[in-house]
């Protein structure tokens, strides 16, 4: 029951070691790593992603091999990509960026990533608020509403955002214990709403269960049917679930953001600790919240709606009200932190609390239009996509800019503030997945692993003309 | 004192999940499975809670004593 939660407070950016390595005395054994992933990906949005695949018309083989590798792909990059970087280099990804990019890029990169982490928060507010919607039966979003659908529904994420960002400012700590002290029960009730749910099917189906492959031919023919996807979804096949499974935290292993959390690990391959997250989180309990939305649309197909709310409480009455309430507060509370963090460190001279307040509020206001968990597979996409090329520019800078005869950490050696080379490779890298995506056909899903080589081939062919151009000073 | 708590707690934490595994066997109801569910999150909670702020220690030992 104890808990490691100080010492991942002491991780989030902005607290400690900012601007040195962790020293020795302070690095972690491999359970604080265990718990903190365990935790944080065990959030109230995997709620809305397991019932999103099902109205992506996913099959049962698909769905589980697809979740078993992608997961495994996860885990894989953080152990390859981000650990052997954090654990040789123990900085902040926001020093180590300001050592590469300049402080200019840096502020920037905190603008977006600020933004996506507000957006991010305000799909978590949405989640919240659904649970709001059963005891007050007032109208809730449909699977394609982009906007508020009723004044309930307003009011409901209004009270959700504006207690999360309160709270969040006046007491991250306590909430951060009491996320802490949750997790464990949170994943337990994840994995009971699966249960549940596979006895209602067994019971509206009236299916004789006897063996394991009995139980395969009823997710196969009821649960996970395959087929067409929902009015305004699109079909997700083997390969749209493994690579959303491995990158929907893209920006947290090869976008290096999990530098900063990773760099007080005593080995690196304590990073494999992810996996208790990939597999608790992204596995059982997306496969447990797609079970509960496929039973909902077996009683009535017309139903098409994803409210994690209602589906909990189907599925384990007031503990299940209380999983979804929990887990979108608890999750949105770290979340609506750290976009404050990088925020405050835009302007330093506004307090931590206005900061924090005001992300709250923007967040609140993006949860109160639907489009953001209804098309959360897309956003979570399009989140990694966007700071995927820094991590591309990290990995390339550490490892391999010296063989090319480069500097690395130019910014630092040559005192500028904006690196243009940098620069150049995440905009232009941004810019050719949006066209692949826009102009080309090629899904979200799918961009951000071509766009991955874009962005480090970019980023070595610019800096051989930039710094040959401009000499370091250093 | 503090065995006690933890020990109320982590048959919370197993209460949380074990209705839902017997109306999987058929050996519970739904409504029944869903009223322990809620009170073992009670349980859960309120043992995590003390054990977490130590408020066994703060408050408790010293009638101890």
């Amino acid at each position: 029951m104890e808990t490691n939660q100080e010492q991942v407070v002491e991780s989030q950016p902005g607290t400690e070691y900012e601007r040195e390595p962790v020293p020795q005395k302070a690095w972690l054994g491999f359970k604080s790593f265990l718990g903190m992933y365990a935790g944080e990906h065990c959030a109230g949005t995997e709620l809305m992603i397991g019932p999103l695949f099902v109205a992506a018309g996913v099959s049962a083989f698909n769905l589980i091999i697809g979740l078993l590798l992608g997961n495994a792909l996860a885990v894989i990059s953080w152990m390859l990509m981000s650990a052997p970087i954090a654990t040789r280099a123990r900085l902040t990804l926001y020093y180590q960026l300001e050592k590469i990019c300049g402080r200019w890029l840096v502020i920037l990169y905190n603008l977006v990533n600020g933004v996506m982490f507000c957006f991010l928060a305000g799909a978590m507010v949405t989640v919240s608020a659904t649970a709001l919607g059963v005891w007050f039966k007032f109208q809730m979003p449909a699977l394609n509403d982009m906007y508020p659908n009723s004044v309930g529904w307003v009011i409901a994420v209004l009270f959700c955002g504006s207690m999360i960002a309160v709270v969040a400012a006046y007491g991250y700590n306590t909430v951060a214990r009491i996320g802490s002290i949750a997790a464990p029960w949170m994943v337990l009730i994840f994995i009971a709403f699966g249960i549940v749910g596979l006895r209602q099917f067994i019971d509206v189906t009236g299916k004789e269960i006897q063996s394991i492959g009995d139980l395969w031919n009823m997710a196969n023919d009821s649960i996970w049917k395959g087929g067409a996807p929902q009015e305004g979804q699109v079909k997700f096949t083997f390969w749209h679930v493994m690579f959303f499974s491995w990158f929907c935290n893209m920006a947290m292993h090869i976008g290096m953001s999990d530098l900063s959390v990773l760099r007080y690990a005593k080995k690196s391959w304590y990073a494999v600790a992810a996996g208790a997250g990939m597999y608790l989180g992204h596995f059982l309990a997306w496969i447990a919240a797609s079970i509960l939305y496929a039973y909902q649309l077996h009683l009535d197909p017309k139903d098409t709606s994803v409210l994690p709310g209602p589906l909990a409480y189907r599925a384990a009455g007031l503990a299940g009200l209380i999983c979804v309430i929990v887990a979108g507060w608890t999750t949105a509370n770290p979340t609506i932190y750290r976009a404050g963090l990088a925020f405050q460190a835009i302007i330093p001279k506004v307090s931590r609390f206005k900061v924090t307040i005001i992300t709250g509020l923007v967040a609140t206001i993006a949860g109160m239009f639907p489009a953001i968990a209804m098309k959360l597979l897309d956003f979570v996409s399009f989140y990694g996509m966007v700071l995927m090329p820094m991590g591309a520019v990290i990995f390339v800078d550490f490892w391999l800019i010296k063989k090319f005869g480069l500097q690395s950490y130019y910014a630092e050696a040559s005192g500028k503030r904006f690196n243009l080379a940098a620069g150049l490779a995440w905009f232009i890298t941004f810019i050719t997945c949006v066209c692949l995506v826009k102009f080309a056909g090629v899904q979200i899903y799918f961009v951000s692993l071509p766009g991955w080589f874009v962005a480090a081939i970019l980023y070595i062919v610019i800096s051989k003309y930039y710094q040959q151009k401009v000499r370091p000073n250093a | 004192m503090r065995p006690m708590i933890k020990l109320i707690g982590y048959i919370g934490i197993v209460a949380a999940i074990l209705p839902s595994i017997l109306f999987l066997a058929g050996r519970m109801e739904l409504g029944t499975a869903k009223i322990i569910m809620l009170l073992a999150t009670i349980v859960w909670f309120a043992a995590a809670t003390i054990v977490e702020w130590n408020l066994d220690k703060k408050y408790f030992c010293k009638t101890d004593k």
